[in-house]
């Protein structure tokens, strides 16, 4: 029975306060929802960026300064120097840039003919390999979003480009415009300069050697900086990483809302029945038998709230994947309510709750008696 | 008189209200007997419901010792005053003090809840309790569909229910009609009549204090007279017609109800 003796009051007061007990249970509901539904979208932005395949036997060289792949111009004559030089396997040149293609930004990699199928694990789901003469290959998930089927004609940069094949790959990847890298350079007026050069390790070969050999060449180190792919994509991630941090943080500062709100509420119940208080610690309850009904009173709300919070979260996840409403950097985003994001709303508003209404209660629950009665 | 079930000596209390100190109890010493029926009477503000509060452990006294049932009201600790006012009080208000959500019967039950009794036990008892006064038929009415007399027989038999040492009415009749008014007076006097319950009654009412074995007169905080009506608990006597006001009185009523009879026709 315990902290449970007094439930029925609790119980009770909700039912009478039906239309407040209503809006308190809706306040955290939204909120939970909100909660739910920006971590999930800051899950899956990082899930995007993490997914994208990068091989520790794989070097990536950008501009020097650059802090991601599409960014500055690195001279060929770099990957002239790089394939010669020893315990190189390959060395395959890129340009990887944005283009704006109908209100929308759509990155581009190019790459040699030769050296795209070796790229990333893609596969060809519908249509040819990348061929000669200005041909492109859309991810799926790039072509699903605008409805490109193989054989029409895309316009980029004001050039005309047909989709050979469409690929499937993971990541960021999914989401690409692939094209020769003399179309690419074409396409962006860039000479015969490249964005990055991935540098493959021969078999055998010491990676990182590898890369301290590269970093501290004279030539290179002025030309680029150079870094394990891995790692370079993880320095890339560090942006997307803020942008998760900050919807992580909204997403709290939401929560918190939940504790202003269940405070302000077991505050309110409790400042209107300080005359209820005084009678029940008049007729023997004890001031924590007291705060107890008043706990109780927010905690299901804020239960109640949580509950249907994560359903409005989940109705609200289910129609932005089905509508594929939410997308970043031109890839929609599938949303999932992690159980790890659940446990974390879960936990929050219970501690929160328990908190704010323990301190709303305790306090009217300290009031004197005789003070309170006295002033009737 | 019974042996003392109430000691008080010297008592004291001082409170402020905003900037003003008030001298509510300037000395009172009295003594209470197991099976006394007390009214205590006095102008407004001249501490009777102080000394109500202080000797019902919800407030302390500034000076001078209370001792009720043996607990020293001004040294017990908070817990000690709650587990007091579970054990050995109850408490009857003017305004009846009733919680509105909970029913006839959830209000009877509440300081059985506290105690901890088992739920069937506890509504046995409840159920007992409105029988003795009366509303054994309006055990699932909510304050608010009750009248205020009912209303204040349900707080009789809140009070009553935990089998408290003593009973403390603070104005019982005093936001009551003459009817409703002689009604709760011929319970608590029957209660203390036939089952030896001690009251102590804070009244303005002559006729209400009437009903007691003993009257004591408060002024500006004092005792200024202590007038005995008799020995012992008294033999249960409703008051007659008119003696209220003048209407229509109830004859016999806690009897008829400890005897389990119809009592229908109560007024209320």
């Amino acid at each position: 029975m315990g902290p449970f003796r007094f439930s029925y009051i609790a119980w009770n007061g909700l039912w009478q306060a039906r239309l407040r007990s209503c809006l308190t249970i809706a306040g955290v509901t939204v909120i939970v929802a909100v909660f739910v539904t920006l971590s999930a979208i800051a899950t899956a932005v990082g899930s995007v960026v993490s997914t994208t395949p990068a091989s520790t036997r794989n070097l990536v060289l950008i501009d020097k300064g650059a802090t991601d792949y599409c960014q500055g111009q690195i001279p060929a004559v770099v990957a002239e120097v790089l394939r010669s030089t020893p315990g190189v396997a390959r060395v395959v040149p890129m340009l990887h840039t944005g283009l704006r293609w109908k209100g929308q930004i759509v990155i581009v990699r190019a790459v040699e003919l030769k050296d795209y199928a070796a790229m990333a694990g893609m596969r060809i789901v519908q249509g040819d390999p990348l061929r000669r003469g200005r041909s492109v290959l859309a991810g799926e998930v790039l072509a699903r979003m605008n409805g490109w089927q193989v054989g029409d004609t895309l316009e980029l940069a004001g050039q005309e480009l047909k989709l050979a094949g469409i690929f499937r790959a993971s990541g960021l990847l999914n989401s690409e415009l692939w094209t020769r890298l003399e179309d690419g350079q074409r396409l962006l007026s860039w000479g015969d300069s490249y964005s990055a050069i991935l540098v493959q390790a021969s078999p055998g070969a010491d990676v990182e050697a590898l890369r301290d050999r590269l970093a501290a060449s004279p030539f290179l180190a002025r030309e680029t900086d150079v870094g394990i792919e891995p790692e370079v994509y993880a320095t890339m991630n560090r942006s997307f990483e803020q942008v998760t941090r900050v919807m992580n943080g909204i997403s709290a500062l939401a929560l918190i809302g939940v504790a202003f709100g269940v405070y302000n509420v077991v505050a309110m119940i409790v400042a209107e029945k300080t005359h209820e208080v005084a009678i029940l610690k008049a007729i023997g309850l004890s001031a924590g038998q007291v705060t107890g009904i008043y706990v109780q009173e927010g905690l299901v709300q804020a239960g109640l709230g949580y509950g249907l919070g994560l359903l409005g979260g989940l109705a609200i996840l289910t129609y932005l994947n089905a509508a594929s409403a939410v997308s970043f950097m031109s890839v929609p985003l599938t949303l999932d309510l992690a159980s790890e994001t659940a446990l974390a709303a879960g936990l929050l508003t219970a501690g929160l709750s328990l908190i704010s209404a323990w301190v709303a209660a305790r306090r009217a629950a300290a009031a004197p008696v005789a003070e309170t009665l006295r002033g009737v | 008189m019974d042996s003392k079930l109430i000691e008080i000596r010297d008592l004291r209390k001082t409170y402020t209200r905003g900037r003003e100190t008030v001298e509510a109890l300037r000395g009172v010493s009295l003594d209470i007997g197991q099976g006394e029926f007390v009214s205590v009477m006095g102008p407004s503000g001249c501490g009777k419901s102080t000394l109500l509060h202080v000797v019902g452990g919800i407030d302390r006294p500034t000076g001078g010792t209370v001792r009720v049932n043996g607990t020293d009201i001004g040294a017990a600790s908070e817990a000690a005053l709650t587990r007091f006012r579970r054990d050995h009080v109850g408490f009857v208000f003017q305004f009846y003090n009733l919680l509105s959500i909970l029913s006839a019967l959830q209000n009877v039950e509440l300081p059985l809840v506290a105690l901890g009794y088992p739920r069937l036990a506890r509504r046995k008892m409840a159920d007992a309790a409105l029988d003795l006064v009366g509303l054994a038929d309006r055990a699932s009415h909510r304050p608010a569909e009750l009248s205020g007399g009912q209303q204040q027989r349900v707080a009789i038999a809140r009070s009553l229910v935990s089998n408290p040492k003593v009973i403390l009415a603070d104005e019982p009749t005093g936001d009551l009609d003459s009817a409703s008014a002689r009604a709760v007076v011929d319970i608590m006097r029957e209660l203390n009549g036939d089952l030896g319950l001690t009251f102590v009654v804070v009244t303005h009412n002559p006729r209400v204090a009437a009903v007691g074995t003993r009257i004591v007169h408060l002024s500006d905080g004092q005792v200024v007279q202590d007038e005995s009506l008799g020995s012992g608990p008294r033999v249960s006597r409703s008051l007659g017609p008119g003696e209220m006001d003048g209407s229509q009185a109830s004859e016999g009523a806690i009897v008829t109800a400890l005897q389990g009879e119809d009592h229908r026709g109560w007024p209320g």
